[in-house]
């Protein structure tokens, strides 16, 4: 059964674990209509399948810095950005890398501590095109120094002694 | 693990439409959820328009003090694993109104379901 539901106070949250009882799950959480569509249409209540978007994330992102620009979109407890100024900062990373010879498809190795920098580098990264090496926290694992083919430096985001440990 | 666009797209798009994400939301990410989801801690948000409020380790790591940033933000939904749920339930955080808790990845006690939507409107 495709199982997707959003639990509200005061519904019994027996419900929670492994669905094993499919009749049972049905009699207490569906309508009528639905168990019987559940019964009878099985294939069509099972049909999950939507259409997505044919897009990567950074351009989805991007139709909200044009619908809502000055709309907050981060804050890390020291600086906010908008929308906009999200995406023109972005845009500066990526055209420092791209300038700097990054190729798309490239991986750019981002990490840092939580905070406005780093998400920045992240968008930037993922507009030049390149395939994002994650590492959000204090360290960035340091076998991707010697990764020929990810970019490490070039879009680090540095902690507050300046130095990656 | 490679994450294709599509598959941050799908799951993103799904997980945010599933959990009703829009532009009047203020999600708050903790490290940890940074660190290992990114596609749901930050693309699912970005690409509804909501505002992503990063939260630090030290903060993350106190019910009461998160429940602080949590109130002077104005904060929606919050993400966060069963066992940081239960630590930040253990470390002071009270109820909130209007807060959505989004948890998941590993098992899930009964009991913590029941404390969390004591704190929370719609696990």
């Amino acid at each position: 059964v495709a199982c997707s539901w959003t639990m509200e106070v005061g519904v019994d949250v027996e419900a929670i674990g492994p669905l094993t009882d499919v009749e049972g799950f049905a009699a207490r959480f569906l309508s009528a209509s639905e168990q019987r569509a559940l019964a009878t249409r099985p294939v069509e209540w099972n049909a999950t399948r939507t259409e997505m978007r044919a897009a990567p994330v950074h351009e989805l992102m991007h139709e909200c810095v044009l619908r809502q620009p000055r709309a907050a979109a981060v804050f890390d407890g020291d600086r906010r950005l908008d929308y906009g100024e999200f995406d023109h900062r972005a845009q500066e990373v990526t055209d420092r890398l791209t300038g700097g010879g990054a190729l798309s498809g490239e991986a750019q190795a981002v990490g840092g501590d939580p905070s406005v920098e780093l998400v920045v580098q992240a968008l930037g990264s993922l507009k030049a095109g390149a395939v994002l090496r994650w590492s959000a926290g204090p360290r960035l694992p340091t076998r991707w120094r010697c990764e020929r083919r990810t970019r490490y430096e070039a879009c680090s985001t540095r902690p507050a002694d300046g130095r990656w440990r | 693990v490679a994450v294709t666009h599509a598959a941050a797209v799908n799951l993103a798009t799904a997980l945010g439409a599933g959990m009703g994400i829009g532009p009047a939301d203020t999600m708050l990410v903790l490290p940890r959820a940074l660190a290992t989801d990114p596609v749901a801690a930050l693309w699912m948000g970005l690409i509804s328009g909501a505002r992503i409020v990063l939260a630090s380790a030290e903060i993350a790591a106190q019910g009461s003090r998160l429940r602080r940033l949590i109130v002077a933000e104005d904060v929606t939904l919050l993400q966060a694993s069963p066992s940081e749920w239960q630590s930040l339930i253990d470390t002071g955080l009270r109820a909130v109104r209007g807060l959505r808790a989004l948890s998941g990845g590993a098992p899930f006690s009964r009991q913590l379901a029941v404390q969390i939507l004591e704190r929370c409107r719609v696990l």
